[in-house]
């Protein structure tokens, strides 16, 4: 008696630094070929920095939650179109998060002008508790020193950015400062980030 | 040199990276891409940048999400890869969710969470279609193991299309020893005939596992069975009412878990 369903063992293999990777990659291409314990591999792998980062745009929890389930499912839908040359799988997938979560508070905006000055005040909090995030996470840890070597407003202006879900020109309006010089800081932080994270390309 | 020629547009790489432009800069910044091989190159380094910061906020999803999304998955058609090689083709790979252009995308990503949340509901409020008022301490019940079962955290999901079309679900917790048992697309079955649900045993036998409820036109009630035990498989096949000790037909689908 044969199965219907072909299934591959050896998922999650816990590999450390660019092997681990690789190894995302190698479960994004089987996923491509519908394999479901691949994609669960996937799932454990990713839903906690997807869920995070969401629920860090979005806020509210079941908004968060159905974004998160629109961004998993898009991974599974869309994994023939990852290109491991042009992103890390988890990058490709964390692109995904953010753009949906970035488009759901953009279409709520529209729906209601969000109050600014408040949501800048939140911001700010929010910034201290990404610096205060715990320091066993070697990730946590190395974001909260590099966040810190940035300049007030880089950082300011990459958070808002980033973590807040703002366009430029929003985050310019937010920060009561000249368009150019928002675009400028934004860039200018990415790359001392990346820098100091030692993010190569 | 075209950077040159753009002082603003280069600028934009990093509200780029983090989608900070509006959907009109955007389009135009992606094509300004295109033609910028140092643009694009700082953009992926800012974009691998930006994923260190995804990570450092990382937090545990809700328990229902994972049965949720792999149950969705199990039910939802894939994108085939990319093969050809003409324009838009080749715009596909960076385009993210919003920039496929054609029409028929943009529908789609529409057309599938709505899916999803369908599915979802399916399976956890499916229980009480149909159901007698008299039924519903009952009902409530099962509702709770069925979502006990979909949040238990090994909670592990296998599907598959049946010989006679339709296709069939199951989400096992092998920690509750229990699993959840759905199926859509089924053929209606004559009045006298039922499907039943078998657990194989590696061994070669065959032990009956409950009898699916009468399908409506879009998937069955789900039901909630004993677990299959390592090495199991579990089957479907067609009997007479009131279902059969033994098998009496083929399988029209069996599963399995994956080792």
């Amino acid at each position: 008696m044969s199965t219907p369903y072909s299934h591959a063992s050896g998922v999650g293999d816990e590999a450390g630094g660019s092997g681990r990777n690789r190894d995302l990659d190698e479960l994004i291409a089987r996923v491509a070929r519908g394999d479901q314990p691949a994609f669960e591999a996937v799932y454990d792998r990713l839903a906690g920095p997807v869920f995070g980062l969401i629920r860090k745009v979005v806020r509210d929890p079941a908004q968060s939650e159905e974004v998160a389930q629109e961004v998993l499912l898009e991974v599974w839908r869309s994994a023939s179109r990852f290109d491991p040359s042009r992103s890390s799988a988890t990058t490709w997938v964390m692109m995904i998060a953010h753009r949906r979560a970035v488009d759901r508070v953009r279409s709520a905006t529209a729906e209601a002008q969000r109050d600014q000055k408040s949501a800048a005040a939140a911001m700010t909090a929010e910034i201290d508790e990404v610096a205060e995030a715990v320091e066993t996470n070697l990730d946590r840890a190395q974001v909260r020193r590099c966040l810190a070597s940035l300049t007030e407003i880089q950082r300011e202006a990459l958070t808002l950015a980033y973590y807040g879900g703002y366009t430029y020109r929003e985050v310019a309006g937010l920060l009561n400062v000249a368009l150019g010089t928002i675009k400028t800081r934004i860039r200018d932080g990415l790359i001392r980030m990346r820098d100091c994270m030692g993010v190569t390309w | 040199m075209v950077r040159l020629l753009r002082p603003d547009l280069h600028g934009l790489t990093g509200p780029y990276a983090v989608d900070a432009l509006d959907a009109a800069e955007r389009d135009r910044f992606e094509q300004h891409l295109g033609r910028c091989p140092s643009c694009e190159h700082e953009v992926r380094g800012m974009q691998e940048t930006a994923t260190r910061l995804a990570i450092a906020v990382a937090a545990p999803p809700p328990a229902g999400l994972k049965a949720a999304v792999l149950t969705a998955a199990a039910q939802t058609r894939q994108h085939p890869p990319v093969v050809d090689a003409g324009p838009e083709a080749a715009a596909l790979p960076r385009a993210r969710p919003r920039h496929g252009g054609a029409r028929s995308r943009r529908r789609f990503r529409l057309a599938v969470p709505v899916a999803a949340l369908a599915t979802a509901a399916a399976i956890t409020l499916g229980v009480t279609v149909g159901v007698q008022q008299s039924r519903l301490d009952q009902v409530q019940a099962q509702q709770h193991e069925v979502a006990a079962v979909l949040s238990a955290p090994d909670a592990r999901i296998v599907s598959g299309r049946t010989a006679l079309g339709g296709h069939t679900t199951m989400v096992v917790a092998a920690s509750l020893d229990k699993m959840v048992f759905t199926a859509a697309g089924l053929p209606a079955l004559a009045h006298a005939r039922v499907y039943e649900l078998w657990l194989l045993t590696p061994a070669g036998g065959a032990i009956p596992n409950g009898l699916l409820p009468k399908a409506s036109a879009v998937a069955t009630a789900p039901v909630i069975t004993a677990g299959p035990q390592r090495g199991d498989q579990v089957a479907v096949t067609v009997e007479p009412a009131g279902g059969s000790k033994q098998p009496t037909s083929k399988p029209i689908v069996v599963l399995s878990l994956p080792a």
